[in-house]
């Protein structure tokens, strides 16, 4: 039973999908194979050209961050070359000579005002020539560290430091030896110039780059970290070759030994700005991307819409074509069904037209107890034509679909009825088995007599004219079932397989439809058919019918 | 909208817990018997959808439809289901037809159809969840389906389940009732389909409890209209919310009587005043489309969405006093409460009328007063209003003749 209820239920949802359900199923299935295939390509084509891209950024600002540091050394050794070429060229005592300083110091900041001041300073500190713009002459180095370290070596860079005039600078000191001893000429370095020669990165200018010397000491002001001559926070100052770089809160720094002097080189950019460009390449990436994605979901919900439309819309016309189909095969079944009724009509007609030819004669002789006789044989006629045509249309006419209590054998005696005429003027004999005493079945009684109906002309059609039709109803476990056997020309065993397909048929006039329509009906009301039949000896068909619907 | 989709899915729905009916329905379905609009998405002129039940238009209430889904097309579609049935039972019986008796029955068949398998999803559900309590309420629900002769539509003022009698239209008798849970009503809810009270909300009302706070308008047996409240509890607070209220006016085809809606909140004010005293206040969230109704019966905007029940106005007084003139044993603070309505309603008499809408105020005023002057009228009323007429007898010039008319009827 409840395999029957099942295969119910799936026949109806076959029968009329859900097909917004298929819409969405299409529409995730059409997203995923466009989009996987598209994020999948996409993702590696976009992380493949984003690490080349930021593998290039990072080596081209390598390059800029070396040159730029080359560039701090050479400014610092064409200084300290200058100073060594006046210092070789001209002898102490020409260099104390009034004006020789000033024309010396005019002279190196001709092309370039790199220096502050320039000194001549004996083998004890003391000033011996002065030209710049302080009040130095008198001052004494011999405790000043630079002083000490400057003796030491021949030349010497000094570290950031206040000195004399209390303002922080560094200077380059060049040590020469006479025979009075040795004497140094010192120059200040132009600071301002220096620390714009740090600061500025050609091509980053978001950039903060500066100095700090070995205890981490700004040697060049900073632009975020730092004032000059404060302490950095740069730490381990440890001495090593190349760059260093580092990321910290999304700023890269960079970092370097300078080779003239022990200080090193920063420089600190914010990612963002190293990789504007590439974030720029990333946004339209995105934007390109999400548009295509836009574009396919809307292509695909676009289509699915219309397909499913369509396809909803055509299915339903094809119901509307099967309803017609049907009710087209019920008529032309009905009609062969009428052929017998006609028959009977014709008959009846005969019998008053008879009678009223009698009457005329009786009339003419004023016979007036025959007159009546025959009148009342014309009402009983007519009567009679009226009652089987009530009994046609009844059983013809098609009615609503609904489930009430059947009783088969009555469908069966209607049908029986009507075809009553037919079938004695085929000479084909009918015989009845029922069954009496077995319930009502509920079912569609429309759909049953269209059914029987069809079965039935079936079997006439196979006998033709000489035979024999038995009808056999026996209650079994769960329902009726109702047997219609013909002793006609049979089915061939390879037409039996075919013979519920729709529009099969081995009539000439046959339409195909009537089985397979049978077998739709069964299914519909949870019921089987099934045939049995010998080439030449008739054919059985056996249609069973649950007592309950569903 | 309702889409072919959604009618198939309301036929399943249907076919797992009835097949035959989903046999048919599914049959009328395929052959097109029962089928969407042709464009898609055509509404009623009133908003509300339908779809087609052999080629008759059924519609279908927007609200129950986002709220419930197909539930609603799930009921018409039995309604006609039922009548199908009930037309091709009558067609084969025997003998003639009476064919008003017959729309009747075949009207009733349906209603009776679906508001059973309402019944029956709900008592399936109910058993499904298998909760003690619920077993009261289960076998309640089965007296109703088998149409129990004690659960009736109150026939007269006396009954119990009558909570307040006035009056809707020119002077046609109404009584304000709890909603009384029976198949006649639930047949009466099913046919006049308003929005928000369909069977499936008002039988929820029973699982959740909160049936004791639907109310309805019965005027000759016949339900006219519902109101349903509902209680916002805080902490040293309690307000009623004007939740759902849904009347025959403007949906049925018949004449209705006017004031429905007006008589409704009339009973729900009595109720609050008399019986549900702890109420802070009365109140109803937006409901723009009926703004007018709401601010000339006395609601006062609050925020931007919000209406605040202030003072009774126009025909809302009326209402109240007629109903208070048919209360026994109404307390003194309700009589005082009331008697202040008159006094007010009787001062704003002395400003004469300056144009059509003051004209109209004026004469719902003059209706008040009349119905304090009626014979039969409580005696604190009709005092407090020959009170208040002799007062302002000079600048009301109506105070005349109506104190001569209620001297006349004492005679």
């Amino acid at each position: 039973m409840s395999g029957v209820l099942n295969t119910f239920r799936n026949f109806q949802q076959q029968d009329y999908p859900y097909f917004r359900r298929i819409r969405n199923n299409i529409v995730v299935a059409l997203l995923a194979v466009s989009l996987i295939p598209l994020i999948i390509i996409g993702g590696g084509m976009y992380y493949y050209a984003s690490s080349v891209l930021k593998q290039n950024t990072l080596t081209s600002l390598r390059t800029e961050v070396l040159s730029h540091k080359k560039a701090i050394d050479q400014f610092l050794a064409e200084r300290t070359m200058d100073l060594k070429l006046v210092s070789n060229n001209l002898s102490l005592s020409q260099m104390i000579q009034p004006g020789v300083i000033e024309s010396v110091y005019n002279s190196l900041n001709q092309e370039l005002s790199s220096f502050i001041d320039l000194g001549v300073i004996d083998g004890q500190g003391g000033h011996l020539a002065y030209a710049g713009p302080y009040q130095l002459i008198s001052k004494n180095y011999k405790n000043a560290l630079w002083f000490e370290q400057a003796m030491k070596h021949d030349v010497y860079i000094s570290d950031v430091f206040p000195g004399f005039r209390n303002e922080p600078h560094f200077i380059i000191a060049v040590k020469k030896t006479t025979g009075n001893g040795p004497w140094i000429l010192r120059a200040t370095v132009n600071a301002a110039y220096f620390n714009d020669l740090v600061s500025e990165l050609s091509g980053q200018k978001k950039q903060d780059s500066y100095l700090v010397n070995k205890s981490g000491i700004f040697q060049t002001s900073s632009r975020m970290a730092g004032k000059l001559m404060e302490q950095s926070d740069i730490k381990q100052l440890e001495h090593f070759k190349g760059i260093r770089m580092e990321e910290k809160d999304g700023i890269v720094r960079m970092t370097l030994w300078l080779e003239k002097v022990p200080w090193l080189y920063v420089v600190e950019i914010n990612r963002r700005d190293i990789f504007s460009k590439l974030y720029h390449i990333y946004m339209l990436g995105g934007l390109v991307f999400l548009l295509g994605a836009f574009m396919i979901v809307w292509t695909v919900i676009l289509t699915t819409n219309r397909l499913v439309s369509m396809l909803e819309y055509n299915k339903s016309n094809i119901h509307v074509l099967n309803q017609q189909l049907r009710r087209a095969s019920y008529l032309a079944s009905s009609m062969e069904l009428s052929y017998g009724f006609f028959r009977e009509i014709k008959d009846t007609l005969a019998n008053i037209d008879v009678a009223a030819a009698w009457i005329r004669e009786l009339t003419r002789e004023n016979r007036l107890d025959d007159i009546k006789k025959n009148i009342e044989q014309v009402k009983s006629e007519a009567l009679r034509g009226q009652k089987a045509i009530d009994k046609f249309f009844n059983f013809i006419k098609p009615g609503d679909p609904i489930i009430t209590e059947v009783n088969i054998n009555g469908i069966l005696n209607d049908l029986l009825e009507i075809l009553k005429e037919e079938f004695s003027f085929k000479n084909i004999n009918v015989k009845l088995d029922f069954q009496h005493d077995f319930p009502s079945v509920r079912s569609d009684a429309s759909k049953l007599r269209h059914l029987f109906q069809n079965l039935v002309l079936n079997a006439m059609s196979a006998i033709e004219q000489d035979g024999e039709i038995i009808f056999i109803t026996r209650s079994v476990e769960d329902g009726v079932t109702v047997i219609i056997t013909d002793n006609g020309k049979g089915i061939s065993e390879e037409n039996l397989k075919n013979i519920f397909d729709p529009l099969f048929t081995t009539k000439p006039q046959g339409t195909g439809l009537g089985l397979s329509i049978c077998l739709n009906i069964l299914k519909r009301l949870g019921g089987s058919i099934s045939v049995e039949s010998e080439l030449g000896k008739g054919a059985s068909f056996i249609v069973k019918l649950p007592f309950f619907f569903g | 909208m309702i889409k072919k989709e959604n009618l198939k899915q309301a036929i399943d729905n249907i076919s797992k817990r009835d097949p035959e009916i989903g046999y048919s329905l599914n049959e009328m379905f395929r052959g097109r018997r029962i089928d969407t609009p042709s464009p898609p998405g055509e509404i009623e002129p009133g908003g509300d959808f339908y779809f087609f039940f052999d080629k008759q238009k059924i519609p279908v209430r927007k609200f129950i439809y986002f709220n419930y889904g197909t539930a609603p097309v799930e009921q018409q579609l039995l309604i006609k289901h039922g009548e199908l049935t009930k037309k091709q039972e009558l067609l084969n019986r025997q003998g003639p037809l009476n064919y008003i008796q017959a729309a009747i029955e075949i009207r009733d068949a349906g209603l009776r159809l679906m508001v059973v398998y309402e019944i029956d999803c709900l008592i399936a559900q109910l058993k499904k969840d298998n909760i003690e309590s619920y077993e009261h309420l289960i076998s309640f629900l089965e007296k109703i389906k088998k149409n129990n002769q004690n659960l009736k539509l109150p026939e007269e003022v006396t009954d119990p389940a009558v909570l307040y009698r006035g009056l809707v239209g020119i002077d046609t008798q109404a009584l304000f009732v709890q909603f009384p849970f029976c198949m006649d009503s639930l047949m009466q809810a099913g046919d006049i389909n308003l929005e928000y009270f369909n069977v499936r909300f008002l039988l929820n009302c029973l699982v959740q409890g909160t049936e004791k706070k639907l109310f309805a308008c019965v005027v000759k047996q016949k339900i006219v209209g519902f109101i349903f409240v509902k209680f916002r509890k805080e902490m040293f607070y309690k307000g009623m919310e004007l939740k759902y209220i849904a009347t025959l006016s403007g949906v049925s085809t018949q004449p209705v009587p006017k004031g429905i809606g007006t008589f409704l909140v009339a009973g729900i004010w009595m109720l609050w005043k008399c019986k549900i005293t702890d109420v802070k206040e009365f109140f109803l969230d937006s409901e723009i489309g009926a703004k007018r109704f709401y601010e000339s019966i006395g609601f006062a905007s609050r925020n931007f969405y919000q209406y605040t029940f202030k003072n009774p106005k126009g025909h809302l007084v009326k209402s109240i006093i007629i109903m208070a003139n048919n209360c026994k044993n109404l307390r003194p603070d309700i009589i005082k409460t009331i008697t202040r309505i008159i006094k007010k309603q009787i001062k704003s008499l002395r400003r004469q009328a300056k144009d059509k809408k003051q004209e109209l105020s004026r004469k719902v005023a003059i209706d008040c007063v009349k119905e304090c002057l009626r014979p039969g009228a409580h005696p604190e009323f009709s005092k407090t209003a020959i009170t208040m007429l002799n007062k302002y007898k000079k600048k009301i010039p109506e105070s005349k003749n109506l104190i001569q008319k209620f001297t006349n009827s004492k005679k």
